[in-house]
């Protein structure tokens, strides 16, 4: 198992690294360069200020020189400034990670409880009128779109209550109510829309895991329903459904941009986004190997979690 | 006997105090809602939002694609001069300006302003330090171009006196390049960018930036003018202007500068709050790309100019609070053209425009004319727009292809590779006096459109040494007939500004023609 874990982590960096090298390769194959974007069609663009610019930001060398040079900086740790914000990358990775993840985390703990109870509760019922009805409606809060909803949701309280979540961000360490209020509001909305597709994995992997032999068994046995239930039946049927979570937990990694955008939360979905239109490239690359980083971390947790669910699963 | 709790009891309980924590909660909520409400409307400052964060406070800083920029560089910087509201030129940080001889102009700067945060005194060397990084051509500063054209030199004359040589005679005093004042101690480097950070000696104090979040002012106490008795200014980003209506709506806005009319309309009813329209300085055009092979035929150019309801845009777009447009708004009301003579120089003739394209061996069955629309992705009302002129120029045989690019592909498109026909675009005269020098052949827009004509570049030059009202008037009044005539672009309609604000903002009056930042300080608005 050791050599596993380490096999697994020595595998993260070339995966990490080609992963940045596609990104570095994207932004500069798209069109309207960090140039373009500073300038605009202002009249005092000329090929003088667009040199002294590009050398300013070291984007006249060679693209293999660019980007190699950024890998050696990476090495030492120093991931560059942001040559939107002048402020190291880190820092403004940091200051929003936090965000980010809690807003996904209490999304993930939301959903991971009521998609539990109602995956349960239609495969337990499966083909009852209940079952159809709320499959239905699950039908209809997945295809709505998120933002739409969340739009709705904020024209909605202002209307009827005169409220809204706090605009202006304020973070736990500084006033934990305002906070609470903040972030609340788009991490139950997140939870609760993924409800309907998480639920379904829940459902399947219950009623695949009731037919085995050794629920029958146990029924046999005389073990209680609630005992069968949570013991025998959950347990087994939670990997599916953990693997669908952790990967969205890392997807938050990059931000949960729509609510970002609704709750004026300023979280990594918004700052890589806004990168990208700036072609901030030092905050981009920045952005992309976090990301990248989490995703084979999360990924990497979630095949351990698998072997901890179920002792037949070992690596070598 | 089991003295356990039992599995049931405990959810039975849990559920019973979650659901009073969420009572709790949700009571403490109203309260803290009600307190902030109270807190913003017997506080002290004014909140608004901006929908893009701005990306730097030097004066210099051509990141500028977005407004919310140049509204807040005027609340921490001075200008020399600025409008009244009966848009007379008055002194502001120049106490006095005289002309010695057609070339020249002598400023007297007022004595004792101080920089923000410093004791460092203004002085005539810091105009020609600021001149001086203007005029850098590596830092490609937003008016590099006027002073290049302009202005011969700026010296400092004095302490408190400089002169601005000039190699236009008698340019007029609105079109005089002037470098605004900043402290180089803020400084290392001439060739620096101040980002979160500004060196200024306006009424209002840059306070705090979270990146992303919000941009706070406060007042600064010791302004050489009016102290404003507001005590804060603080800009919200928020991108989404729904989330800005409902903000408002909920009292966590008092100031709101609207780009939407159904966002406008929503406001409209709201009980305290105040929602005004106005015209505006601003107008939606068509960039017409003149290296475009399937623009070569003036016939082509000249359907495309009557086949447009500019009407229709009025009343769609704007629920007819805006107004049909030529090169300059019509709330420029001493220069614009005449409503009239606009609406027959631009008139909405389709039998015309199908006559033209006729012409040019075109027809509204198998052989139509195609082009292609740029439009940039989320920026104000410009798809709406490219649909409305689709719709329009479908009528007269011409099939639009809307191609909406993000903004820096779009520059691309612009700049560099002319890969287009039309492109939706906007404009503003940016004040009461047009300068229509960006039409002159040399400048940058020209290059990048195939346009210019020596013809208009001479009236524009008598323009901008014409002192005389009337007759500058008879000669932007050409200038515009000859845009419109010779197709230089597609005009379309003004916009109104759409503003709302509390009814606890006292004194607030709209400013003609934009939003106007200024007016909170200038005009002493209070919170009551």
């Amino acid at each position: 198992m050791n050599q596993y874990i380490l096999r697994r982590l020595l595998q993260m960096i070339p995966t990490v690294l080609l992963s940045t090298l596609f990104v570095f390769l994207m932004v500069n194959m798209v069109r309207g360069s960090a140039i373009d974007i500073y300038f605009g069609t202002s009249a005092s663009r000329s090929p003088e200020a667009e040199a002294a610019l590009a050398a300013r930001l070291g984007i006249d060398k060679p693209l293999p020189v660019q980007y190699l040079t950024w890998l050696g900086k990476i090495m030492t740790g120093d991931f560059g400034e942001s040559w939107r914000y002048n402020k190291p990358v880190l820092a403004l990775i940091f200051e929003r990670l936090s965000l980010s993840f809690e807003l996904a985390i209490v999304a993930s703990l939301i959903s991971i409880f009521f998609s539990t109870l109602l995956g349960t509760y239609l495969a337990l019922h499966q083909n009852s009128v209940a079952d159809q009805v709320i499959r239905f409606i699950s039908l209809i809060f997945i295809s709505a779109p998120l933002y739409w909803v969340a739009l709705g949701l904020i024209a909605f309280l202002s209307k009827a209550f005169r409220w809204i979540p706090p605009i202006q961000y304020v973070p736990i360490t500084r006033d934990f109510w305002t906070h609470l209020q903040i972030i609340a509001i788009p991490s139950t909305l997140w939870g609760i829309l993924s409800v309907p597709i998480f639920s379904r994995y829940v459902r399947n992997s219950v009623l695949d895991i009731l037919s085995e032999d050794y629920v029958r068994t146990a029924r046999a046995k005389g073990l209680s329903g609630r005992r069968v239930l949570f013991v025998h039946v959950l347990k087994n049927a939670a990997g599916p459904l953990i693997t669908v979570v952790g990967l969205s937990l890392a997807g938050a990694a990059g931000g949960t941009l729509l609510m970002e955008v609704v709750f004026t939360l300023p979280g990594m979905g918004r700052l890589w986004l806004t990168s990208i239109y700036q072609r901030d490239l030092p905050m981009i690359m920045g952005i992309s190997v976090f990301i990248s980083l989490v995703f084979v971390v999360a990924n990497f947790l979630v095949d351990l979690c698998y072997a901890w669910l179920d002792p037949r699963i070992r690596y070598q | 006997m089991k003295n356990r709790l039992s599995r049931r009891d405990f959810f039975k309980l849990s559920g019973s105090a979650a659901f009073a924590a969420a009572a709790a909660g949700y009571g403490r909520q109203l309260t803290l809602a009600a307190e902030r409400l109270a807190a913003l409307q017997g506080g002290n400052a004014v909140v608004t939002a901006v929908g893009t964060e701005p990306v730097g406070m030097d004066v210099c800083n051509p990141w500028a694609l977005g407004t919310a920029f140049w509204g807040l560089l005027g609340l921490a910087y001075d200008s020399w001069w600025s409008y009244d509201r009966d848009l007379n030129v008055v002194p502001d940080l120049a106490e006095s300006w005289e002309r010695p001889d057609d070339s020249t102009v002598v400023f007297n700067i007022r004595q004792g302003v101080k920089y923000h945060n410093s004791n460092r005194e203004l002085t005539a060397d810091d105009v020609v330090w600021s001149y001086e990084r203007f005029i850098n051509e590596d830092l490609g500063c937003w008016s590099l171009t006027e002073y290049q054209q302009h202005v011969e030199t700026i010296e400092a004359s004095g302490t408190h006196q400089f002169t601005v040589r000039l190699k236009t005679p008698n340019l007029l005093l609105t079109r005089i390049p002037l470098p605004m004042a900043v402290n180089p101690d803020a400084y290392a480097n001439p060739t620096d960018l101040l980002m979160q950070q500004e060196a200024g000696t306006g009424p209002w104090v840059l306070n705090e930036w979270e990146t992303e979040s919000y941009v706070s002012f406060v007042r600064n106490e010791n302004y050489w003018g009016a102290v404003p008795l507001i005590e804060e200014f603080r800009f919200q980003v928020i991108p989404e202007e729904q989330a800005t209506v409902a903000a408002m709506r909920a009292g966590q806005l008092n100031f709101l500068t609207i780009a939407k009319i159904d966002n406008f309309r929503q406001l409209q009813n709201e009980s305290g709050i105040t929602a005004v329209a106005g015209p505006s300085l601003e107008f939606r055009r068509v960039n017409v790309n003149h290296f475009s092979e399937n623009l070569q035929n003036p016939d082509v150019l000249q359907a495309l100019r009557f086949g447009i309801n500019r009407q229709q845009f009025v009343d769609t777009l704007t629920q007819g609070l805006g107004q049909v447009s030529g090169p300059l708004s019509p709330a420029v009301t001493s220069f614009a053209l005449p409503q009239d003579e606009l609406n027959e120089l631009q008139a909405y003739d389709p039998d015309r425009a199908r006559s033209l394209l006729s012409n040019a061996g075109y027809n509204d069955s198998d052989n139509r004319l195609r082009l292609d629309c740029l439009s940039i992705a989320g920026f104000k009302d410009f798809n709406d727009v490219a649909q409305i002129l689709q719709a329009n120029l479908a009528d007269i045989g011409v099939d639009i292809e809307i191609r909406i690019q993000e903004v820096g592909v779009w520059v691309d498109s612009r700049v560099t590779l002319h890969d287009y026909d039309l492109s939706i675009n906007d404009h503003s005269s940016g004040g009461f006096d047009p300068d229509f020098t960006y039409y002159r052949s040399d400048q940058a827009e020209q290059e990048w459109t195939g346009g210019g004509d020596p013809e208009l570049d001479s009236l524009i030059d008598a323009s901008n040494v014409e002192e005389d009202v009337d007759a500058r008037r008879e000669i932007l009044q050409n200038i515009q007939r000859k845009l419109i005539e010779n197709v230089r672009e597609l005009y379309l309609y003004s916009p109104p500004v759409m503003e709302a604000y509390s009814n606890h903002l006292v004194g607030y009056e709209p400013w003609p023609g934009s939003t106007n930042l200024r007016v909170f300080d200038k005009e002493q608005v209070r919170i009551e």
